[in-house]
């Protein structure tokens, strides 16, 4: 029951955030459900390699979604990472600074720096392996 | 209005300049201008967009022409990236005249503004859903709604001012956390316990700067290596500073509570 409030409550903020910068209508549902798949996954393995696999989960999953209904990658991107992203780690290294606990604030800054990286990485990943199956580019022949 | 060509490079610029201002990543701004040049029938267009500006130049009948913009405000519009993509599009395919495409991208800058009020009500929405999914309950959705609210009504005004986006990242993370942590003492006096971890952490979690982020990525990937690492900066710089915002909230609290 806990974990199918905190699902619904997923898709609902990646919705509202989606909203809140403006992004078109038809491509909101997409992007809720690729979030919850995103944050499911890093609930279900944890640690780097969560933040990794959910990282190249979405990242995978909106090139495909974006190809499917020709829009650009962009648009369901920013709104489906934004659950997984270590918002939790960053509160808690602060409140470490704040106690003047350097060596807990060190530790899970360190380890939310990394998942910020590995995310970044994992998206890195994704993109790169749908740069080279893209419609031809137009470049200028000079 | 000039020739057809002339008209064709002004809307490849505004296309150029639309995207970048409403934070699109540089090399789809590149891109779109190119092709924009390109259905346009103009000769040797080259263009260096950065995520602060841009020149672009072609040759037409009157000879070499070029436009230069520098960028200076740039916030999230999804909803104008798609429409230029959309633009970009047909010009491409030959449906869409360049006066054409000229007067919609015109339209599509001039859209009528968002109330503040629905900005905060979006702002409010993810901020109290996002509580929940940190293990919020009814209680810190309410509260999480509140403080996300006036979060967002708080950007508003320094936005408006021009206060630098970086700044505003502090400013807001301050407010974010200092707005929850009284509620939470509220809380406390009604013998209410609040979950400070949740409540604070929904609320920031939409400042976070994940777009700047994953822009600097996609450009790193295009090899537009200069954009790539000034918009990485700006996301660093951001994060930082947010979470200054939120320590010196924390700290300041912690003053308050020992005295």
């Amino acid at each position: 029951m806990d974990s199918l409030i905190r699902a619904l409550a997923c898709m609902a903020a990646a919705l509202s955030f989606g909203k809140l910068l403006r992004q078109p209508r038809s491509t909101l549902v997409f992007t809720a459900l690729i979030g919850l798949l995103g944050y499911a996954a890093y609930q279900l393995i944890g640690g780097m390699l969560g933040f990794f696999v959910s990282g190249l989960l979405v990242g995978i999953l909106c090139e495909v979604t974006a190809r499917v209904v020709e829009r650009t990658t962009t648009l369901f991107l920013i709104s489906s990472i934004i659950p997984t992203v270590p918002g939790l780690g960053l509160y808690r290294t602060m409140m470490a600074l704040s106690e003047n606990d350097l060596e807990r604030a060190g530790q899970i800054g360190l380890e939310t720096l990394a998942g910020i990286g590995a995310i970044a990485l994992a998206l890195t990943f994704a993109s790169v392996l749908f740069a080279g199956i893209r419609p031809p580019q137009r470049k200028p022949t000079s | 209005m000039g020739s057809d060509e002339v008209v064709g490079l002004d809307s490849a610029a505004l296309a150029a300049r639309t995207i970048l201002e409403s934070s699109g990543e540089t090399y789809r701004a590149e891109d779109t201008a190119l092709r924009m040049c390109a259905a346009y029938g103009l000769e040797d267009a080259q263009v260096m967009a950065f995520p602060t500006g841009f020149t672009l130049s072609a040759t037409t009948r009157e000879g070499q022409l070029t436009r230069v913009f520098r960028v200076t405000e740039r916030s999230m519009r999804l909803d104008r990236i798609d429409g230029v993509n959309t633009i970009s599009r047909l010009a491409a395919s030959g449906q869409l005249p360049a006066a054409q495409a000229h007067r919609q991208l015109l339209a599509l800058r001039q859209d009528p503004p968002r109330p503040w009020q629905l900005s905060a009500l979006y702002y409010a929405l993810a901020a109290a859903f996002f509580t929940v999914m940190f293990g919020g309950g009814l209680l810190e959705f309410g509260l999480s709604f509140l403080t996300g609210f006036l979060v967002q009504a708080l950007q508003t005004p320094l936005v408006r001012r021009g206060v630098p986006g970086q700044l505003r990242a502090f400013v807001l993370g301050f407010a974010a956390a200092l707005a929850s942590l009284a509620l939470a003492s509220l809380g406390s006096i009604w013998q209410l316990p609040v979950g400070q971890e949740a409540l604070i952490t929904g609320v920031i979690m939409p400042l976070l700067p994940g777009l700047a982020m994953t822009n600097a990525i996609r450009d790193t990937i295009r090899g537009d290596l200069v954009s790539g690492l000034a918009r990485g900066a700006e996301a660093l710089i951001s994060a930082v500073l947010l979470s200054a915002g939120v320590a010196a909230a924390l700290w300041l609290r912690g003053m308050i509570w020992t005295a």
